[in-house]
């Protein structure tokens, strides 16, 4: 007897992993709450979570969108970056950019920089500077869509009764003139670099908390039904500004949002982690769960994220008990043996 | 020099090439079954000049011959495995087996369409989601894995880690009969320890001979659940690829020359299609 002796199947590698066909692996072992057909379900986060945006919308679910450019052609839509995302925010990269923009939209924090402009002469929002490719013509125009998107991101943050985070990563450009964190640095789309003006942060596991704490409490506050996945994006960053190889630095980012998803979910009823990160970048798939350039996730990588969570919080499926999977294969007949072509049929009819 | 034979079915082949590449210096001859039946008596004789001999069970099960004089028999497994193909069945008319458009595999779907006169077009839509689960389609890996490991274990191969490098990539069947040649070569390597030789493992892979044979689809829902890339079309061999419809089509005009009350469904298959049936 030893304190592993009666522990369930996930709890050993050879078990649970080596054990299993690259398909059959899941990292699920219980979850917090299901997700319904009727629960609006909202997505946020890197490029990561914009395949779990689309996967929801195919397979049925009611993917909660607020900023939906009804108006708007689909072919329009689509363009303009309405639909990627619940509201159009864009990527959000890192904790403290979904806590900044909750806190401008309930709270009404103020932004030091509230507009850049583009080298064409076009102005776009430096906290989602992408969603326009067109970019606007004035600050004004800048202002106007922002005062719209953060209506739509309240309606969002009060309606929706899932809210799926994905962690992208913990670098990030900043203002030095109030802490504001960009998605892109200055001058990659808009404006231009000032050292006076930016900064760089590669955030900590305590910041990372902090900021998830911040943001979960006051959801809370204004959705008190809300329930919330957080899930880890396993895109390895695209560039470091870190003096150090891109792939450390990855594993740098990576290893603190999943720490504080794991702080964050053990200290909140509601809120559940939801292994993807894994799923992904676990040595069970042999790599096979990256492109060519050993950053894009495939789709056989989404289809089995996919996979387990619909079983898991959709459709509240459990693995099927060995000893079930043995009882059919003892209840089921074997194919025979041989019959391939006619040669054989002939030979075995004899 | 030492002289190997086998006496499989369709991997006989794969398996004597696999053999070679492993076993330097040895010279190995396949048969087939149904080779080793027509030239029985020739055969018979002859196995007694081999130093081995590799053969299933199920052959053994023949009693075609005395195996138990030769001292020198290596068993090896028989590979047969549905996970990735289902809807594949038996149909037969007249109490023969009924070739498909691609061999002897019948798709269970279209029979019992057929069976219900339903059109084509009308057949061509039952292949979704809904009638796979109807059939437990989606069951059956897990079950063939269980089934397959169990019958390693019986002829005492211990193949549960090759089984997993099998499935990583892709299927490892391109029909229910006829497995990879990664496979055949990884049984191989086990049947010559087993003969008493020392294989000499390399990168070095002989050609996949079954690859040009018969090729059964993978439908799209049972490659999404399987983790594997999508492969919907089906093949009679020589790398001529047909579509689902056309499968259908041809599958049709084959049970239309039979006499209606002669085609029946193989007793193995009866449960999954008795649900099929009824769901449609």
């Amino acid at each position: 007897m030893n304190p592993y002796s009666n522990l369930p199947d996930h709890h050993f590698w050879r078990r649970s992993v080596s054990n299993k066909a690259r398909h059959e692996f899941d990292p699920v072992v219980s979850v917090k709450f299901t997700v319904g057909a009727q629960d609006r379900v909202a997505t946020a986060g890197s490029c990561f979570a914009q395949h779990i945006s689309r996967r929801l919308s195919d397979q049925g679910f009611d993917y909660f969108v607020t900023e939906a450019g009804e108006s708007l052609s689909p072919g329009e839509r689509k363009r303009l970056n309405f639909g990627v995302f619940s509201a159009r925010y864009g990527n959000i990269y890192t904790a403290r950019q979904l806590w900044q923009l909750f806190d401008e939209a309930f709270n009404g924090r103020e932004r030091a920089e509230r507009a850049w402009r583009r080298p064409d002469g076009r102005f776009v929002d430096p906290y989602r500077p992408t969603v326009e490719p067109d970019g606007f013509a004035d600050t004004g125009a800048v202002e106007e869509a922002r005062r719209h998107h953060l209506e739509r991101v309240r309606a969002l943050f009060e309606q929706a009764d899932v809210f799926v985070f994905t962690l992208g990563l913990t670098e990030a450009w900043l203002s030095k003139r109030d802490g504001s964190v960009f998605p892109l640095p200055p001058g990659v789309v808009a404006d231009s670099f000032d050292e006076s003006r930016h900064g760089f942060a590669n955030f900590s596991v305590a910041e990372v908390e902090q900021d998830l704490r911040r943001f979960l409490d006051t959801l809370k506050s204004v959705n008190p039904n809300i329930r919330t996945l957080l899930t880890v994006s396993p895109v390895p960053l695209l560039a470091t500004y870190e003096p150090r190889n891109v792939l450390v630095a990855t594993t740098y980012s990576k290893s603190v949002l999943r720490v504080a998803a794991e702080t964050i979910a053990c200290d909140h009823e509601w809120v559940d982690y939801f292994p993807s990160y894994e799923i992904i970048t676990g040595s069970f798939n042999g790599g096979m769960y990256y492109d060519d350039d050993g950053r894009e996730v495939t789709r056989l990588g989404v289809d089995h994220v996919m996979r387990v969570f619909l079983n898991r919080y959709v459709l509240g499926v459990q693995p099927q008990s060995q000893a079930r999977i043995m009882e059919a294969v003892a209840a089921a007949p074997e194919v025979p043996m041989i019959v391939c072509d006619e040669e054989a049929i002939a030979a075995l009819s004899k | 020099m030492r002289r190997w034979a086998v006496i499989l079915n369709c991997v006989t082949p794969g398996f004597v090439n696999c053999l070679s590449v492993l076993n330097p210096g040895t010279t190995v001859e396949g048969y087939t079954i149904w080779q080793f039946q027509t030239e029985f008596a020739r055969l018979s004789t002859e196995l007694k000049n081999f130093d081995c001999i590799f053969l299933y069970d199920d052959i053994l099960a023949l009693n075609l011959i005395d195996f138990s004089q030769f001292d020198n028999v290596v068993q090896v497994p028989l590979i047969t495995f549905s996970g990735y193909h289902p809807d594949h069945c038996f149909v037969s008319s007249e109490a023969a087996l009924l070739n498909s458009p691609i061999g002897v595999g019948n798709s269970m779907i279209a029979f019992a369409a057929f069976k219900k006169s339903l059109s084509v077009a009308d057949t061509l839509a039952l292949y979704n989601r809904r009638t796979f689960e109807a059939g437990a389609f989606f069951d059956l890996w897990q079950q063939d894995k269980l089934r397959l490991f169990q019958r390693f274990v019986k002829d005492g191969y211990d193949l549960a880690g090759k089984f997993r490098r099998w499935s990583m990539r892709d299927s490892f069947m391109y029909t229910i009969h006829h497995p990879k040649i990664d496979c055949i070569y990884d049984i191989a390597v086990i049947a010559s320890e087993r003969a008493g030789a020392r294989p000499v493992t390399t990168s070095l892979r002989p050609h996949d001979n079954l690859s040009s044979g018969p090729i059964f689809a993978i439908y799209d829902e049972i490659a999404e659940a399987l983790g594997i890339e999508r492969s919907s079309f089906f093949s009679p061999g020589q790398y001529k690829m047909i579509g689902l419809e056309q499968f259908i089509l041809a599958s049709f005009e084959i049970y239309r020359a039979q006499k209606p009350e002669s085609l029946v469904i193989h007793p193995i298959y009866e449960r999954r299609y008795s649900a099929i049936y009824d769901f449609i």
